[in-house]
């Protein structure tokens, strides 16, 4: 079986030669730095200008606790507070009056940034009408950091940007930014969004001309990755692992620690998530309403995400099918492999 | 990076992120564009690596990480017809690429650095920032299940 699935890919080779590829490289790379010079004149702008943007973003709450992290699972405002302390400078800039950034979450450690924003219409109108949108943009994230100079992307490991719909008509996007340094810290992190594009299963398709850039200076807390537990450090949940991998893996026990935090779609872990996640582990989410969802997990980094499991079928979502993002928002506890952590 | 580190990479290591992302993405056109990213990436990568091996890894890691990117992307999750862009010249291709195309793309990928790159499963759960006990898990799942479907279609 090893030389077939070799020879299959040996007669896999790259469609284009290495000079044409080279080009092409150069070309994106090249794009990305005519974006960065348009991003760093617009840093520059006039302090009066800056302050306008700030009082806007007061005006619209952007800089308030509860609108800034309602989308979290976080009530304790204590908390919020040192979340709250984990960004400032938020700025906002669009080419179109008519529409604007909206910051609703932001979380993360010293080597990783994740958090929500949403592209609203100015005017309150719904961008979208009812119904399943896939939703894309030309994006880039980027970073300055102050002691570095104009480094932006050094260092950044993996970037990521999904988009969905809101119920109200607006377009959410969840970001992840990780870096394999510590980057991230006391840095101003952008995220440039270049025309949106939006097609559903009707056949509608919609392009919004428009090129926006959402801006903060991100400093993680120590709270900040740890807004929600499950089970905080709970002895038994490290037994229950220690018991499942003793036999091979002990060692590998031990940089579990127990972390989880919620955000979104997504249960936040400051360890490997990959204990979690690995294919032995059963996780089921207890809803608000007393219902149960069984997930699948996928990870990336130490993140979780979670997707309903529609028929109970676990191989369905290996292979892709029918995956549904869940509101973990609602989840009152997880159950891991039949130990059941209340969510604080 | 400077432009010459950045070619020697290219002409080094290209097919192993090309492949390694087409075993995920399965298009020739994504898995292309996915490693113009990894390289465009490496050209901003200001740090050092600590040896070529290291290169190797980081390159694995951003393909793989990019590669997860484009599958979640919601384009990508509606449009899962994969017949074009296959390198399938017999019948006996056809029912291997068949199988691996019915094994998921973290399965596809975890196969193709076990036996394509020669990986060890300790370096793949390096790669993957996965555990060894979880890496030799879908490995041999993966396997198991490649081995049912060729043998169920009288491949092997």
């Amino acid at each position: 079986m090893k030389e077939r699935f070799n020879g299959y890919f040996d007669k896999l080779t790259p469609p284009t030669t290495d000079d044409e590829f080279l080009a092409a490289v150069r070309r994106k790379a090249e794009k990305m730095d005519k974006k960065m010079r348009i991003n760093k004149k617009a840093i520059a702008i006039p302090v009066a200008a800056a302050l306008m943007v700030g009082v806007t973003a007061a005006a619209t709450g952007l800089f308030g606790f509860n609108e800034l992290f309602s989308g979290y699972i976080v009530s304790d405002e204590s908390i919020g507070d040192e979340l709250l302390s984990t960004i400032n400078e938020v700025k906002v800039n669009s080419s179109d009056d008519d529409y604007t950034m909206e910051l609703k979450s932001v979380t993360g450690t010293k080597d990783r940034v994740m958090g929500r924003f949403e592209i609203v219409r100015t005017d309150g109108a719904p961008i979208l009408t009812e119904g399943d949108w896939d939703i894309t943009s030309h994006w880039f994230v980027n970073s300055i950091n102050e002691n570095d100079g104009p480094s932006l992307v050094s260092g950044w490991e993996a970037q990521c940007l999904w988009f969905d719909s809101t119920e109200n008509g607006n377009v959410s996007a969840y970001f992840e930014i990780a870096s394999t340094s510590y980057t991230i810290v006391d840095t101003s992190v952008m995220l440039y969004i270049d025309n949106l594009y939006m097609g559903n299963e009707r056949g509608d398709k919609l392009m919004i001309p428009v090129t926006m850039c959402l801006e903060f200076n991100y400093t993680p807390s120590e709270k900040a990755s740890v807004e929600k537990r499950i089970g905080g450090k709970n002895n038994s949940f490290e037994m229950m692992l220690n018991t499942r991998y003793s036999d091979t893996e002990s060692v590998e026990v031990n940089i579990l620690e127990n972390y989880f935090s919620c955000l979104g779609g997504w249960i936040y872990l400051d360890s490997d998530s990959s204990l979690i996640c690995s294919d032995e582990n059963e996780i089921t989410l207890i809803m608000d309403d007393g219902t149960e969802v069984m997930c699948y997990t996928t990870w990336y980094g130490k993140a979780i995400e979670f997707f309903y499991c529609v028929d109970g079928d676990r191989d369905e979502f290996r292979e892709g099918k029918s995956m549904s993002a869940v509101d973990i928002s609602k989840a009152v506890a997880v159950r891991i492999n039949g130990m059941e952590f209340p969510l604080e | 990076m400077d432009n010459d580190s950045i070619e020697k990479y290219v002409k080094k290591y290209r097919p192993m992120v090309y492949r390694l992302a087409y075993s995920m993405v399965r298009r020739c056109e994504d898995a292309e564009d996915i490693s113009q990213d990894v390289f465009v990436r490496l050209c901003r990568f200001r740090g050092e690596f600590d040896s070529e091996e290291g290169a190797r890894a980081w390159l694995c890691r951003v393909a793989i990480n990019l590669a997860k990117d484009m599958l979640k992307s919601a384009n990508r999750r509606c449009t899962a017809e994969l017949t074009e862009d296959i390198p399938a010249k017999t019948n006996e291709d056809t029912g291997l690429l068949e199988a691996i195309q019915r094994l998921s793309p973290e399965d596809t990928a975890v196969l193709y650095l076990f036996y394509y790159e020669g990986y060890s499963v300790k370096d793949i759960a390096r790669i993957r920032r996965s555990t060894s006990a979880a890496i030799r898990t879908r490995l041999s799942r993966a396997r198991e299940r490649l081995r049912k479907m060729l043998t169920e279609e009288d491949y092997i």
